[in-house]
């Protein structure tokens, strides 16, 4: 049997794998050149290296099956080293988020539990403040309150400046809520303490160095009746630096300063007086000897 | 065609792709890359290079080197792609014919029917005659064939990518199939 030309009409549709119109002679020729199609076509192509650097295959299936399955393990690396998929990565992010977290509100509330805890174990705690704390922690309320105002003179005008203190630091609220190192829990001795300094001032017996170094020794001897058995004699070195500057930008603080605030050359020198008392006493008095030291300085 | 449109990812036009591709934008290259590789490694591994991937990937290379010379449309940007395939694919064959080696495809260095030999048998089997068939042509014929069945090249592209006149390929072209007619015409068995 003859067969016919193949015309380019015919070509181009057996090339396409299909029969010509009037063809069916050519079903095996259209047949095998559409398994050929199919039998060399390539669904995937790896591109080298170098091509790789060329492209961009982000989320493109052609990038090699070994870099596509470490990608998701690449998303995780972080500074803290290489996080595995699923819970552990998710629990140990959690984990580190929470303490993070923590950091900034978290230490506020503890440093200021802290500094209420310090101050109750000071004995500087209000009246009724320390009790509680002293009945918590099983303390004397009345002992160290009453041991605290050796200092005769001061103890004597001892209500007068506690309400003082209430007045310049009560409206922050509960002692507990306040930040660290801002003395919000002014008892009588530091009151009287700023005043025993401030009335010393003002009689002008001593001045300059010799005036500090009383002071100082004051301070010194206030902090060993406070915080006599409490075991905090380590802690207002630390609390002394740091309510210096916490001090000096709380408006409410100066709770002596009404009685330093008269005499303005004088009670500059008590401020600095007063800050080395802090520096190197107690925390409580040091606290309360800070504040008004450092504001009047400020305002002046 | 729906090839001109192909290529253009993100809604670009080819000719947008085309200009990223000119200074390299990466987005552009994988474009192209995307479109014709598949046809570039199927026409590589039909006409017997032993390492189609690799040849594939240098294909590219070249093509994103040349690219910024590059002048013309779709069609023209795809000839111009197989014809680097072309002249790469013919390197490898003669220094393989160089040192020896042979050069035709055989299903046994084929890596792509070892793997399909336990399913679809049959289809595999036909398959392979397929492919039987196109690799018994002459050289000029089978590679005619190639480039308009895998690269899907017109007449007038293989011209350019082999370097001949069209009336040449097209004689080509009509002898390829009249043979391969015959080849796969069911024989006569006497009753």
């Amino acid at each position: 049997m003859r067969r016919h030309r193949i015309t380019e009409t015919d070509a181009d549709r057996l090339l396409a794998g299909e029969i010509p119109a009037g063809r069916a002679d050519d079903a095996a020729l259209a047949d095998a050149i559409a398994r050929y199609r199919a039998a060399v076509s390539v669904p995937v192509v790896r591109p080298s290296a170098a091509l790789r650097e060329r492209l961009e295959l982000g989320g493109v299936p052609e990038v090699s099956i070994e870099q596509s399955s470490r990608a998701p393990h690449a998303a995780l690396v972080s500074p803290f080293g290489e996080l595995e998929p699923g819970s552990g990565s998710r629990g140990a992010r959690r984990a580190v988020g929470g303490l993070l977290g923590v950091g900034i509100g978290g230490l506020l509330l503890l440093g200021a539990a802290g500094a209420a805890a310090a101050a109750g174990a000071a004995g500087v705690l209000p009246p009724d403040l320390q009790e509680g704390f002293d009945a918590i922690v099983g303390g004397d309320p009345g002992g160290s309150t009453a041991g605290e105002s050796e200092s005769g003179a001061s103890t004597s005008d001892g209500a007068e400046p506690e309400g003082e203190t209430e007045d310049s630091v009560e409206p922050s609220g509960a002692p507990s809520s306040a930040p660290v190192g801002v003395p919000t829990s002014p008892s009588d001795l530091p009151t009287n303490f700023g005043q025993t300094v401030s009335d010393a001032a003002h009689d002008g017996t001593l001045t300059g160095r010799e005036f500090g170094r009383w002071v100082s020794e004051q301070a010194k001897q206030n902090g060993n009746h406070n915080g006599a058995g409490n075991g905090n004699g380590s802690t207002p070195q630390t609390s002394g630096d740091a309510d210096e500057s916490a001090v000096a930008d709380d408006p409410g603080a100066p709770s002596g300063g009404a009685a330093g605030g008269p005499d303005g050359g004088t009670s500059g020198s008590t401020g600095g007086a007063s800050n080395g008392a802090g520096n190197s006493g107690s925390g409580g008095p040091g606290k309360s000897g800070d504040a008004p030291g450092q504001n009047k300085s400020d305002k002046d | 065609m729906a090839r001109d449109q192909g290529i253009a990812p993100r809604d670009e036009s080819f000719d947008s792709v085309l200009a990223a591709a000119r200074v390299g934008a990466p987005w552009a290259c994988t474009a192209i890359w995307q479109e014709y590789s598949s046809a570039v490694m199927a026409f590589l591994a039909s006409r017997g290079s032993r390492e189609p991937d690799d040849l594939t990937s240098e294909v590219f290379l070249a093509v994103f080197d040349r690219i910024p010379r590059f002048e013309g449309g779709e069609p023209q940007l795809r000839s111009f792609i197989f014809s680097i395939a072309y002249r790469r694919l013919v390197d490898e064959l003669r220094a393989r014919s160089r040192r020896d080696e042979p050069t035709a495809w055989t299903p046994e260095l084929d890596p792509r029917a070892v793997d399909s030999a336990e399913r679809d048998a049959e289809r595999r089997l036909g398959d392979e005659r397929a492919r039987q068939l196109l690799d018994e042509l002459v050289p000029d014929q089978r590679d005619v064939m190639v480039l308009r069945i895998v690269a899907d090249l017109t007449v007038e592209q293989v011209a350019e990518v082999l370097g001949k006149n069209v009336g040449a390929v097209k004689a080509l072209q009509r002898r390829a199939l009249e043979n391969l007619r015959k080849k796969v015409a069911p024989t006569r068995t006497p009753a």
